[in-house]
């Protein structure tokens, strides 16, 4: 079974599937991964044509430093993976191999590596050559003590049933940092469908948090979901966040409240949905 | 459209019908929502009102009167709905008084008052049966929450009827039963209930309460606990003591609120674009509450119903 992870919690011998539908959502991702890495001094191995400034989250982020102290490797495409323009796994493996190699060498405690694959389903036999790269890289990293690996995929380019070609592949599947973290509630961003994933207990000690959270969003999103799966508890103050934002979001603004337990359900279903407005139920 | 709301006191099925037909005739004729809500009258109205079959919605009182709060939202949901196409609802009600205790009675009673305040401006038109064997103190607050007496098809004013607001303040003024000296005593200092509601949760399952029902009282529980921490005067407590067939639980701070009317201690349903929906929403969630507000504090005492199956049932 695949286990979903925040980004900051994930630890080497972990290979993890970030797949993302958005630059945003990329950045908000990949950008505080690489950043930490940078601080704490791990080796970070990235293979795209990027330049320093240009990796996602940190768009702007002069990293030549990093680079400079043999920290940060951007390894372009043409170097690491391609062969006559094509993707060559052989290659792609070889590259990985020789860069974790060298930076064990230089005795670096943490190893990370990433790089995006989406691009790879649009050439000829991109799904076969994805497939065995991905189990050749299982192999490589699920055993290691220092090597963490995040395999990006952009779902906008992966249909059909690559996507659960990728997902059986990943034991960990990334999520964003949460936006909010204490014993009683977590609140993560979430992509798709756009919305807040809550886990814990929501009640007025949170309220500013949680309209925080709320208020985060885009301002021009119409269906904000709300993942409730792993929430025990809304107050009647937390439902008033709710309508509140929907009230100042304006008439096509609506919250999609999904995965209610049915305990919580049945507050809503005693009070009214009508009384809540901009509030509606969505699937499970 | 005015409101009517009037009692038909009846020492027979005779003088019952003679009131209750041509009302529930009339909305019947205009095309109106007609609900009969009485006591085992079913049958002798369906035989009265053959010809309006199918236009007059019955019910049998046990059915209906569950849940002050929750009935009263749902037939002004109605009502409002009609009165914005400009229908009227109209109900024959009847309540089932000898099987209430004296706290649910209590609750009916003060619904009835209510009825002259919250379906004001509705143009509903309700009657509400009594009969006249009926124990006295039943009677007396029938006489003080009617604005009019019907007989037949005539309707007088009621000489004897009370402001619904001064109705209110003596029901709520009246000193609440002391609080069992064994029962639980607990100080509520910081807002992060977390821990209260464990503790709630604890005596709650104790009685036999779970699930949906105590979740609810959770959520009453934490709104009050909250209002009482935000606007109230400490020290705040909570008190929790079982009672037959209930949980109650009373949270009490020294503050000196003095609540204007009957909306601001949730009696009256929020409007549309109220957000805020507070004690109503307390008394939705839970069985009968009882707020007592004055210069001495606040006390706001929520009474959970145990269902009977489990209250019964070895812990």
């Amino acid at each position: 079974m695949q286990v979903c992870r925040p980004v900051r919690d994930l630890l080497p011998g972990d290979h993890a599937w970030f797949p993302f539908a958005s630059e945003e959502e990329q950045g908000h991702v990949i950008g505080p991964w690489i950043e930490h890495g940078l601080e704490i001094r791990d080796k970070v191995i990235y293979i795209t044509d990027a330049e320093p400034w240009e990796l996602p989250g940190l768009y702007g982020r002069d990293l030549g430093f990093a680079v400079r102290q043999g920290l940060l490797s951007l390894i372009p495409l043409g170097e690491a993976c391609l062969t006559q323009g094509m993707f060559d796994p052989q290659k792609y493996l070889a590259t990985l191999n020789d860069e974790i190699a060298k930076a064990q060498e230089q005795e670096f405690r943490g190893i990370r590596l990433t790089a995006e694959n989406s691009w790879i389903f649009d050439q000829p036999f991109g799904d076969s050559r994805v497939d065995f790269c991905e189990q050749r890289l299982d192999a490589a990293v699920a055993p290691s003590v220092s090597v963490t690996a995040i395999c990006q995929t952009d779902v906008r380019r992966c249909g059909g049933g690559r996507f659960s070609l990728l997902d059986s592949h990943h034991e960990v599947r990334v999520l964003p940092n949460p936006d909010f973290d204490d014993p009683q509630l977590t609140i993560t961003r979430t992509y798709q469908p756009l919305g807040l994933h809550l886990r814990g207990e929501i009640d007025v000690t949170r309220r500013l948090r949680f309209a925080e959270a709320l208020g985060s969003l885009p301002p021009t999103t119409e269906t904000v979901c709300l993942d409730l799966a792993e929430v025990t508890f809304v107050s009647l103050d937390a439902f008033g966040v709710i309508t509140d934002f929907t009230r100042k979001r304006g008439p096509r603004c609506r919250v999609l409240l999904r995965h209610v337990d049915p305990a919580v359900r049945s507050i809503i279903d005693v009070v009214g949905l009508h009384r809540l407005p901009g509030i509606e139920l969505g699937d499970g | 459209m005015p409101l009517t709301h009037a009692a038909l006191s009846y020492e027979d099925h005779d003088a019952f019908l003679e009131t209750a037909v041509p009302f529930l005739r009339e909305g019947a004729e205009r095309g109106d929502p007609v609900l009969a809500v009485t006591a085992g009258k079913t049958e002798l109205l369906r035989r009265e009102l053959a010809a309006y079959d199918g236009a007059i919605t019955y019910v049998d009182s046990a059915d209906f009167y569950l849940h002050p709060a929750r009935i009263v939202a749902r037939v002004l949901a109605l009502a409002e709905r009609e009165a914005a196409t400009g229908g009227a609802v109209r109900l024959l009600g009847e309540q089932c008084w000898r099987e209430r205790d004296p706290l649910e009675t209590q609750e009916w009673q003060r619904v009835e008052a209510l009825v002259n305040v919250v379906f004001a401006g509705t143009g509903a038109h309700i009657l509400c049966a009594y009969d006249l064997g009926l124990p006295p103190d039943v009677l007396r607050a029938a006489a003080l929450t009617h604005p009019q007496m019907a007989q037949g098809a005539t309707r007088m004013p009621n000489p004897a009827y009370q402001d619904p607001r001064d109705y209110l303040s003596t029901t709520d003024g009246r000193p609440l039963d002391p609080a069992p000296a064994d029962s639980a005593l607990v100080p509520v200092h910081s807002p992060d209930l977390r821990d209260l509601r464990a503790l709630v949760a604890v005596h709650a399952r104790r009685h036999g309460l779970g699930g949906p029902l105590l979740h609810q009282l959770l959520v009453a529980v934490t709104e009050v606990a909250t209002n009482a921490l935000h606007h109230g005067t400490p020290p705040v407590t909570l008190r929790l003591w079982p009672e037959p067939d209930r949980l109650v639980c009373e949270v009490a701070d020294e503050g000196d609120w003095s609540p204007p009317g009957p909306a601001e201690t949730g009696n009256v349903p929020p409007r549309a674009h109220e957000i805020r929906l507070g004690l109503w929403a307390v008394r939705m969630l839970s069985g009968p509450v009882q707020v007592r507000t004055g210069p001495h504090g606040t006390r706001v005492r929520i009474h959970t119903p145990v269902p009977r199956a489990i209250a019964a049932s070895p812990t």
